[in-house]
C-alpha cells in the first residue's frame, strides 16, 4: 500500500483545483484505493466550505464612517497617495521640524568623523568588530551582523554610543536609550542628509537578537507595496526611515514618505520601561 | 478593472467620494480577515482603519503593478502581524483570550464532547473554526485566511505575502493539516474512518 502522506499535497491541490489532469488520475487512483484518504479529503472539503462561510463577516454598525473619519483625523485634510518624488531629498517637513526646534536631549551624535558637529565629550564608542560581508541587497540587511554583543552593555538615558562598523560596510550605528520621539527621528534623518548616510533604523533593543532574520527585513527587498516594507533597488541610494513600532520598526523609504511626518505626534514614544534604539546606518556606494 | 482604476486614479487626486466608495469595496475583506486573525472585534476595528489609512498614505505610491486588491490585502496582513505582535507582547503570552463575550471565537475546547461519531454541524464548525484559527502558528493563520476564507489563488498569495508558488502551495497544505488535526482534537469534524485504522497516520485520534 502507498504511504498516504505522499497524496497530501495532491489531496490540497485537488480541492484549489490546481491538479493537472495527469495527477489527478493519481490521486484519484489512490482515492479509490485508501478509505482513509477519502475521508481525510471529505474532512478537508467541509473545513473548506466552513472556512470559506467565514467570510461573509457583517461589518459592524458605523465602522465605515469612522475609518473614515480616522483617516481624517490622521491625515489633517491632506491630499491622498502624494506621488512619491524621486529626487534624493528629504521632505522638508523634515528640515522644518529640525530648524524650530531645540537641541535634541535623547539623542547625541557621537561619530565625529562623520558628525563631527554634534560630537559629545564624553560618549563612548565602541568598534565593532562584525565584520559584514554580504553587501548585496539592503542597507539593512547587510548590517545583519551587528550583534546586541557590539553593543555597549548599558546606556544611561539620554545617552549614546556609537559603533563603527569596520570595515566594509562602513555602517555608522548610532544607539541610544529613552524614548525616541518623533522630532529625535526627524533630526536623526536630517543628520542622515547632511552626512549622506544612506540607511536610517530605528528599533527597540529588544527586538535585536536575531531582528535582522525577522521578515520585515527579509522580505522587504523584494516587496513592491507601500506596506511595511517598502522596495528599495540595491543600487540607489536611499534613505529607509523606520517607524517605531512596539515589535521593531516599520521600514519606509523617503521617498515614499514624501511630505508626510511619521507620525503625527509622539505618540508611538517608547514605553518608559522599555530601551529603545535608534539605529542609524551608513551605506556608501561603491562607485566603481 | 478599469472602473477600479479610475477610482484609484480620483481618490489620488483628492476625491473623497473615490477614496469612501475605495473603502466601502475593501472594508468587509480587510474586516473579515482582521477579525478572524485577531480574534476581537475590536482589534478588527482598529486593524481595519489603520489599514485604510495607510492605503490613503501611501495611495500615490501603488502603481498597478500588481492589482489593488492583492497590495491592500498585503497592508491587511502587515497591521494584523504588527496589532498581533504589540498585543502579544503586552499580554506576555502568545494568545489573549477575552473574558467577555464579545468574540464568537472564545469558547473553551470541548475536549469532553468528543465522540468519534460525531456528526460535522455547521454551525459548531464555524465557531470551532475561529478558535482553531487562532491556535495556528501565523504564517499558517495567514495562509489559511487568504485561500479559505478570502479565496485568493495561490498566485495572489504569493504576492501578498512574497512568497514563492511552492512555498504557498506547503504552507497551504501544513496550515490545513493543523487545522483539521485542531479540529479533530477537539472532535468537532468526524475522524477517518477506522477500516484501516494504521494506514493514515491518524488513529492516535
Amino acid at each position: 500500500m502507498s504511504n498516504c502522506q505522499a497524496y497530501e499535497s495532491l489531496i490540497h491541490l485537488h480541492l484549489d483545483r490546481m491538479l493537472e489532469p495527469s495527477e489527478e488520475q493519481v490521486l484519484t487512483e489512490h482515492l479509490a484505493a485508501c478509505p482513509a484518504c477519502r475521508e481525510k479529503l471529505a474532512q478537508y472539503r467541509r473545513m473548506q466550505q466552513a472556512l470559506a462561510e467565514l467570510k461573509d463577516e457583517p461589518l459592524p454598525a458605523g465602522l465605515h464612517d469612522s475609518i473614515l473619519a480616522y483617516v481624517a483625523a490622521q491625515e489633517n485634510g491632506k491630499a491622498p497617495g502624494r506621488e512619491p518624488s524621486k529626487a534624493k531629498r528629504f521632505p522638508s517637513w523634515i528640515w522644518k521640524t529640525v530648524a524650530g526646534v531645540a537641541a535634541c536631549a535623547v539623542i547625541a551624535f557621537a561619530a565625529p568623523q562623520v558628525l563631527p558637529h554634534k560630537q559629545s565629550a564624553d560618549t563612548p564608542m565602541a568598534e565593532a568588530s562584525a565584520g559584514v560581508d554580504e553587501m548585496s541587497g539592503a542597507g539593512v540587511r547587510a548590517a545583519a551582523p551587528v550583534k546586541p554583543s557590539a553593543m555597549p552593555d548599558t546606556v544611561a538615558d539620554g545617552a549614546m554610543d556609537s559603533v563603527i562598523l569596520e570595515p566594509a560596510n562602513k555602517a555608522i550605528f548610532y544607539h541610544t536609550s529613552g524614548p525616541v520621539t518623533l522630532y529625535d527621528f526627524q533630526k536623526a534623518v536630517a543628520e542622515a542628509a547632511d552626512t549622506r548616510i544612506g540607511y536610517l533604523v530605528m528599533g527597540r533593543e529588544q527586538s535585536l537578537p536575531g531582528w535582522m532574520d525577522k521578515t520585515q527585513f527579509s522580505s522587504f527587498n523584494q516587496s513592491d507595496g507601500p506596506s511595511d516594507y517598502v522596495y528599495a533597488p540595491a543600487s540607489e541610494e536611499y534613505v529607509w526611515i523606520a517607524a517605531l513600532e512596539t515589535n521593531g520598526f516599520t521600514l519606509y523609504a523617503l521617498d515614499q514618505v514624501g511630505e508626510a511626518p511619521l507620525r503625527e505626534t509622539d505618540e508611538r514614544e517608547a514605553q518608559p520601561e522599555e530601551k529603545t534604539v535608534l539605529f542609524l546606518f551608513q551605506w556608501e556606494k561603491s562607485n566603481e | 478593472m478599469q472602473g477600479e482604476r479610475d477610482l484609484l486614479r480620483l481618490a489620488r487626486s483628492g476625491n473623497q467620494a473615490a477614496f469612501s466608495t475605495l473603502v466601502a469595496t475593501y472594508e468587509n475583506r480587510i474586516y473579515g480577515l482582521a477579525l478572524r486573525y485577531l480574534g476581537s472585534r475590536d482589534d478588527a476595528q482598529d486593524a481595519t482603519q489603520e489599514v485604510f489609512l495607510r492605503v490613503f498614505r501611501f495611495l500615490g505610491g501603488f502603481h498597478e503593478e500588481s492589482s489593488f486588491s492583492t497590495w491592500i490585502y498585503r497592508i491587511g496582513v502587515n497591521v494584523c502581524k504588527d496589532m498581533l505582535s504589540q498585543k502579544n507582547r503586552r499580554a506576555e503570552q502568545p494568545l489573549e483570550w477575552k473574558d467577555e463575550d464579545e468574540s464568537d471565537c472564545e469558547i473553551p475546547l470541548r475536549d469532553d464532547r468528543y465522540a468519534p461519531e460525531a456528526v460535522f454541524e455547521s454551525a459548531q464548525l464555524r465557531q470551532s473554526l475561529c478558535e482553531a484559527i487562532l491556535l495556528l502558528p501565523e504564517t499558517q493563520r495567514q495562509i489559511i485566511l487568504l485561500r479559505d476564507v478570502q479565496g485568493l489563488s495561490y498566485e495572489d498569495i504569493g504576492v501578498v505575502l512574497s512568497l514563492e508558488l511552492g512555498t504557498v502551495k506547503s504552507r497551504i497544505a501544513r496550515a490545513r493539516e493543523n487545522l483539521r488535526k485542531i479540529l479533530l482534537q477537539t472532535g468537532n469534524i468526524s475522524t477517518p474512518v477506522s477500516s484501516n485504522p494504521v494506514k493514515g497516520g491518524e488513529s492516535h485520534v
